[in-house]
């Protein structure tokens, strides 16, 4: 698996779009520093800024949309001469091609999320809207962390839904639509759709201010309900992948 | 608290190197039985089989040693099959390059003995009879000097000498029987020095080949031998206005002329040529011809100058 | 029975209601060259398919190296070396890149492996060239270096000329010549041109709207091609009644206007001649002839000849 996972990274070399999206993730941290900017005051409490730089939108819209964005790449790639009948007769199993993929998307957002953080970081505390503090730091890592994880695992149907397809148009659309979709979800249900989960997992201890959700927060029930999505995702791959032929 | 969240990650960071080694683990074990399985489809005679292995596996020394066994075994299984190919093509043809004159030699020689001729024609079968005793004798001896250079056996030593001197004393030898065949001759070698690295014998030998290639088969009335100094090289011509070579036949004169077709191969030289380009090849150098099919044929030797 | 390397029992696909591929039996000896001659869109490809486990069978069975492909992949795929259709590769990398990709992914037999099949195939070595940038020929050849570069017993090349120009192609067949005579590869290659495959092919199975015609050695179908005889005459069917009446041939056709084919090739035809043009008609031409691969194939697929 290790070697697949290189190798993915391998067929990444002058793909400057890849590297290029993580940019995307110093927009809302920016964003944020324009904000506080405007108010200029010190001394603001760290969870608000970090709510606004990346719990937020970050989170909820610009995430998934970048992975999705990631997915479709890394898949119209392969498609679009026709690799995969070379890879199966290396053999590469199905399971390992599909997950090696993934493991791409989850590296990726962890990426992502650091640069996320230490931009965060960087905004908030050089123009001394916020104090250095290592615990309120530390509390911001643990949370882009854990939301590039759990957002990673919930963007496994766009990456199934992905590898289905020829063309890159309809990937693209659907995962648009799966974004908007999960934003606009949080508010009527938050167990439906896998990245209102995540918003529920990563708000678990009610800590993140500003994000007020409908239900009572029960992390299990998300993480059940993104594991749930994730096995159908991969059975979905699978049948794709076999039937592609 | 702090020591727990640490304990804890230590744990799970020691799982993580833990379910490492034992993929590793796994993966050599695999692999092993992967040679297993290849050494047997080895031993059972397929020669063609492969072990594939990565650069950072343990045990890729051992795969590539593998795979190198296999190629050098399976090359020299087919260098012998080639070789005993060649051997039985060359007793097939060389039965019948012996077993002709032989048989025509044997012909005359009866009708002799039988008293079958007498007088003027009984001399003169006993004179056709020598001349076919001696060509044979030629050809033995050729054939042997080529079955020599074939099996590699041919021992060369090598001096540098001045190439056009040596020319200048082959030919010198060749005059008497060029005149005598009625050949006109154009001599044309440089007197500047020109070192080439050479045996004295096989030298003298492939100018003697083309020479007498040039009186038996080509019918010419005109020969030209010339020495041209290049940069690196020197290149010798032998050049002659006889019928030349037809351009189907060009790429093979230098063949060993043992596929069978006999009527090329009466006067039993199939064989002069042939040996001129082995000992060529041995001086590092290349022989070629070139020809205008019934006006002139020229023979171009290329030898590495000793610098 | 084991000596087959690949051997397909009654080989059925359906799409649809069609069927593509109709009961093939198909058998591939070891160490041989089988090409198989269809027109496009005959099966060959769907049937390289199956064999390769790349499409679902509908119904029969394929066997590789004695095996079922299913449940074998690890041990079975890297003995087998394949291009299907066009050769796809990843367009941001260059071909060292991708070939150095399967390297990875595949494992090699020998260490410089990557540098070796590009050489072979004749492309560079680390060079910058985008695989985007590639004409066909150029990506044709990397196809040709991924199939090889695991050294691996049996090629499956479908259409490898695809694209070459004719340098190309004669370097490809030579390729070919060498794999299977000099390293004893098996190869099944796939191919509408007839020339192609009667230069290199040891077996051949002729292919037909998915039905496999007729599976023969080239040596058995040389000897199978009628040879008969071409007669060109001024008045056929005068020239019938005479070979009729006269020499009572049955055995002959009429081609056209002017022209007969006689397959009795014992008859003598200077007797022929005589009394044709005793009877004043003119004899333009009478030639001993073969049938070519092409009038065979045309017999057998009952029609227009190759695409």
């Amino acid at each position: 698996m290790l070697k697949l996972i290189q190798i993915e990274f391998m067929k990444l070399r002058r793909r400057k779009l890849v590297w290029l999206m993580l940019l995307a993730s110093l927009v809302m941290p920016f964003f944020a520093f324009l904000y506080y900017g405007y108010f200029g005051k010190t001394g603001i409490d760290p969870a608000a800024f970090y709510k606004w730089s990346a719990f937020g939108y970050t989170m909820l819209i610009i995430l998934p949309f970048v992975l999705g964005m990631l997915c479709t790449i890394l898949m119209y790639n392969e498609n679009r001469y026709d690799m995969l009948k070379q890879l199966w007769i290396v053999p590469v199993s199905r399971l390992g091609y599909f997950f090696s993929k993934f493991f791409v998307v989850l590296i990726y957002s962890v990426c992502f999320m650091l640069i996320t953080a230490i931009a965060s970081v960087l905004f908030s505390v050089l123009p001394g809207y916020v104090v250095f503090e290592w615990g309120s730091i530390f509390f911001l890592m643990k949370k882009c962390l854990e939301i590039a994880l759990f957002t990673a695992f919930a963007m496994l149907p766009v990456l199934a839904v992905t590898a289905s397809q020829k063309g890159y148009i309809l990937s693209v659309c659907i995962t648009l639509i799966y974004a908007f979709a999960g934003f606009f979800m949080t508010p009527i249900n938050m167990y439906l759709h896998p990245l209102s989960c995540v918003s529920v997992i990563v708000s678990r201890s009610g800590d993140i201010p500003g994000l007020t959700l409908p239900q009572a927060v029960h992390a299990p029930v998300a993480i059940l309900g993104i594991f749930l999505w994730s096995v159908a995702a991969t059975l979905f791959a699978m049948v794709t992948l076999n039937r592609r032929k | 608290m702090d020591i727990n969240v640490y304990l804890l990650a230590g744990l799970i960071v020691s799982l993580f190197v833990i379910l490492y080694l034992v993929a590793n683990l796994l993966r050599v074990r695999q692999q092993l039985s992967f040679i297993n399985e290849a050494l047997k489809d080895l031993k059972d005679g397929n020669l063609n089989r492969r072990v594939l292995t990565q650069k950072n596996d343990m045990t890729r020394q051992i795969c590539y040693d593998i795979n190198e066994i296999a190629i050098t075994s399976q090359s020299r299984l087919i260098q012998q099959k080639q070789a005993e190919q060649a051997y039985k093509r060359l007793m097939t043809s060389l039965s019948h390059d012996v077993k002709t004159p032989l048989a025509s030699l044997v012909g005359y020689l009866e009708a002799i003995e039988s008293g079958f001729v007498e007088g003027a024609e009984k001399d003169e079968y006993i004179h056709v009879a020598f001349e076919k005793a001696n060509r044979l004798k030629e050809f033995v001896a050729t054939l042997f000097e080529w079955v020599k250079l074939d099996a590699g056996e041919q021992i060369y030593h090598f001096s540098v000498f001045d190439i056009n001197e040596l020319t200048r004393n082959v030919v010198a030898e060749w005059v008497p029987i060029l005149e005598s065949a009625d050949m006109e001759y154009n001599i044309d070698i440089p007197e500047k020095e020109c070192p080439v690295r050479a045996d004295l014998n096989a030298y003298t030998r492939i100018l003697n080949n083309l020479l007498q290639n040039v009186l038996t088969h080509s019918g010419a009335d005109h020969l030209t031998l010339g020495i041209e100094d290049e940069a690196h090289r020197v290149k010798i011509m032998v050049a002659d206005n006889g019928r030349g070579i037809s351009s189907s036949d060009l790429p093979h004169i230098f063949e060993r002329m043992y596929q069978g077709d006999h009527s090329r191969s009466v006067k039993g030289n199939g064989l002069g040529l042939s040996i001129a380009k082995e000992l060529v090849t041995a001086h590092k150098g290349t022989i070629t011809a070139a020809s205008v099919p019934g006006t002139e044929t020229t023979f171009t030797v290329l030898l590495p100058k000793a610098l | 029975m084991n000596d087959f390397m690949i051997e397909t029992t009654q080989l059925t696909k359906m799409y649809g209601g069609q069927k593509a591929v109709n009961c093939v039996d198909l058998h591939v000896r070891k160490g041989r060259v089988y090409g198989l001659l269809g027109r496009n869109g005959a099966g060959k490809t769907t049937i390289m398919k199956m064999i390769l486990g790349l499409t679902p069978i509908t119904s029969g069975e394929v066997s590789v190296f004695g095996q079922n492909i299913k449940g074998r992949e690890k041990r079975v795929y890297p003995r087998i070396g394949a291009i299907i259709e066009t050769p796809g590769f990843y367009p941001n990398l260059t071909g060292t890149e991708n070939l150095e990709i399967f390297a990875r992914l595949r494992g090699t037999a020998a260490p410089n492996a990557v540098k070796d099949a590009l050489e072979i195939v004749g492309l560079p070595y680390k060079d910058k060239k985008l695989f985007s940038k590639y004409s066909l020929g150029m990506k044709q050849r990397l196809g040709i270096a991924n199939a090889i570069l695991h050294d691996p017993e049996l090629l499956i090349l479908d259409e490898p000329t695809n694209g070459l120009d004719p340098i190309g192609i004669a370097e490809m067949r030579e390729f070919i010549r060498k794999l299977s005579v000099e390293h004893g590869k098996t190869i099944l290659l796939s191919s509408h041109i007839l020339s192609e495959i009667a230069v290199l092919a040891d077996e051949i199975g002729i292919i037909d709207h998915g039905v496999l015609l007729e599976e023969t050695s080239m040596a058995e179908l040389e000897k199978k091609n009628s040879k008969y005889i071409l007669l060109e005459v001024s008045n056929v069917p005068k020239a019938t009644l005479i070979l009729e009446r006269q020499f009572g041939l049955k055995d002959y056709s009429v081609q056209g206007d002017q022209t007969l084919r006689i397959y009795d090739t014992a008859l003598d035809m200077a007797a022929v001649n005589k009394a044709l043009v005793m009877q004043n008609i003119a004899v333009a031409s009478s030639q001993l002839c073969n049938d070519t691969l092409e009038d065979y194939f045309k017999k057998i697929t009952g029609g227009e000849g190759i695409a």
